[in-house]
């Protein structure tokens, strides 16, 4: 709980100490709770009896307010028009295909920073793929037979397009395997940027190469697109449900199945 | 948590009502314009971030330059556990202490000239103002003597208390223990409220 002063510094906060012998220091480390409760108990103690180290103690507390009130600096012109620039020469965030070249340039943002190289979260994914099944297991729950499902109105497909779009609940997903493996129709995201984001988000290793089927269906009263895929290392399928706004959520629900 | 947005900066023209949620996405979706308003709403707090930072004004625009970049290019990468200005300013953070490693092991610029803009306009009004009026602005006090902080105690301390980041997002942006951020911030207030005394700033009765 030492400071090495600085002779930069106006005041050096070692030499400040109260009347009653308690130093700023002492007091900075209570205000952010580095005290255990003992220490903190004896120092409040001999705080009540120094009203100079209660008057630090809000010199402490004076700080962080103003901290907090610092103003933002104005973000100057060139600066501005080259963030701009820079941001037009940009093209569209890389996230439609597996095999792209997700490396950024320049120092490699780090993964607390949620820069993530999706690809090597793939690759970790794979390497993690009973675990993650078993999560899935755990939070979704397998169903292991498939129900026999005819959705109202569907006429039965015709080809990779779907018809209407059924309308089933969570538990549900498993019975619309038969029809989901004869479509390959992603509804709203055919084409999406956000297909490989949304695909990234599901529990288990869900890869746009291992896609058997797609099928836009309703939820819950809710749309999504309901996507088939084969699982690596198993001859399970799992069926995932993507809502809409799928890249910046977790899917609404994924079933797997033995077909 | 609510964090400090454009203070003081003169407003931005935000029209645009959708969350940074929503621009994220409709960026994701292909809309040119989501992610330059996104920028706009969050650059001047980033800007003073990275300038206070760095305190050389070519650093900090190269810094937030590059982060908006990143950003802009992994924003499928987002995840939704944490607020997107949250998520921006952990980029920028990241951007901006690799930059500080880089130069070390440089020392803090002990000259006014070798500092940016904020901690030169920052201190150079504190001695004017000390000189003219026998009592400086406790804002400016703080915001100088920000400049002069060693670099831990001074990214602690501006992540915390003036980005409002909580100490365990702090720690886990700079990679850092919880303690080490509390003592970092204990240590670097204490040299601020020591200022600010000598300064006649502080509130401290005698």
């Amino acid at each position: 709980m030492t400071s090495c002063p600085d002779p930069r510094d106006p005041a050096d906060p070692g030499s400040i100490v109260s009347a009653g012998g308690i130093a700023l220091d002492e007091l900075a480390d209570l205000q952010a709770g580095l005290l255990t409760p003992d220490q903190e108990s004896a120092l409040r103690a001999r705080m009540a009896g120094d009203p100079d180290a209660l008057a630090l103690y809000g010199l402490l507390e004076q700080t962080r307010l103003e901290l907090a009130d610092l103003d933002d600096e104005p973000v100057p012109d060139d600066v501005a028009e080259r963030i701009d620039t820079a941001l037009a020469a940009e093209p569209a965030p890389q996230l439609e295909h597996d095999d792209r070249d997700a490396t950024p340039t320049g120092p490699e943002p780090a993964t607390d920073a949620r820069i993530v190289d999706l690809d090597a979260a793939r690759r970790r994914r794979r390497r993690l793929v009973p675990a993650l099944i078993a999560a899935a297991v755990v939070v979704i729950g397998i169903v292991g037979g498939i129900a026999v499902f005819r959705p109202a109105g569907s006429t039965g497909p015709t080809g990779l397009q779907a018809g209407n779009a059924p309308a089933v609940g969570a538990q549900d997903l498993a019975s619309l395997w038969p029809e989901v493996s004869r479509y390959r129709d992603l509804g709203f995201l055919t084409g999406s940027p956000r297909l490989a984001s949304c695909l990234s988000r599901a529990p288990g290793p869900v890869l746009e190469r291992d896609i058997v089927g797609a099928q836009p269906i309703v939820l819950d009263d809710q749309d999504a697109v309901l996507v088939a895929t084969r699982v690596p290392m198993s001859q399970q399928i799992a069926l995932t449900a993507f809502a809409p706004d799928c890249n910046l959520r977790p899917p609404l629900a994924q079933t797997l199945i033995d077909p | 948590m609510t964090l400090p947005r454009e203070q003081g900066a003169p407003a931005e023209p935000s029209p645009d009502q959708r969350s940074d949620r929503e621009l994220l996405a409709a960026h994701l979706a292909g809309d040119r314009d989501a992610f330059t308003l996104l920028v706009r709403r969050h650059r001047a707090r980033l800007w003073t971030y990275a300038l206070r930072s760095l305190r050389d004004r070519e650093e900090a625009a190269e810094a937030l330059q590059d982060a908006f970049v990143r950003a802009h290019r992994y924003a499928g990468s987002y995840r939704a556990d944490a607020e997107v200005e949250n998520w921006l300013t952990r980029i920028v953070t990241r951007v901006v202490l690799d930059k500080i490693k880089a130069r070390r092991p440089s020392t803090v610029p002990l000259d006014e000239d070798a500092a940016g803009d904020g901690a030169r306009e920052g201190r150079a009004d504190a001695v004017e103002t000390s000189d003219a009026h026998g009592e400086v602005d406790a804002q400016l006090t703080v915001k100088a003597m920000l400049a002069v902080l060693p670099d831990e105690q001074r990214q602690a301390i501006l992540l915390v208390d003036v980005q409002g980041l909580s100490v365990a997002e702090t720690a886990d942006t700079l990679g850092i223990s919880v303690g080490t951020v509390k003592s970092r911030c204990a240590r670097g207030r204490a040299r601020l409220a020591a200022a600010l005394t000598a300064t006649g700033q502080g509130r401290r009765p005698r």
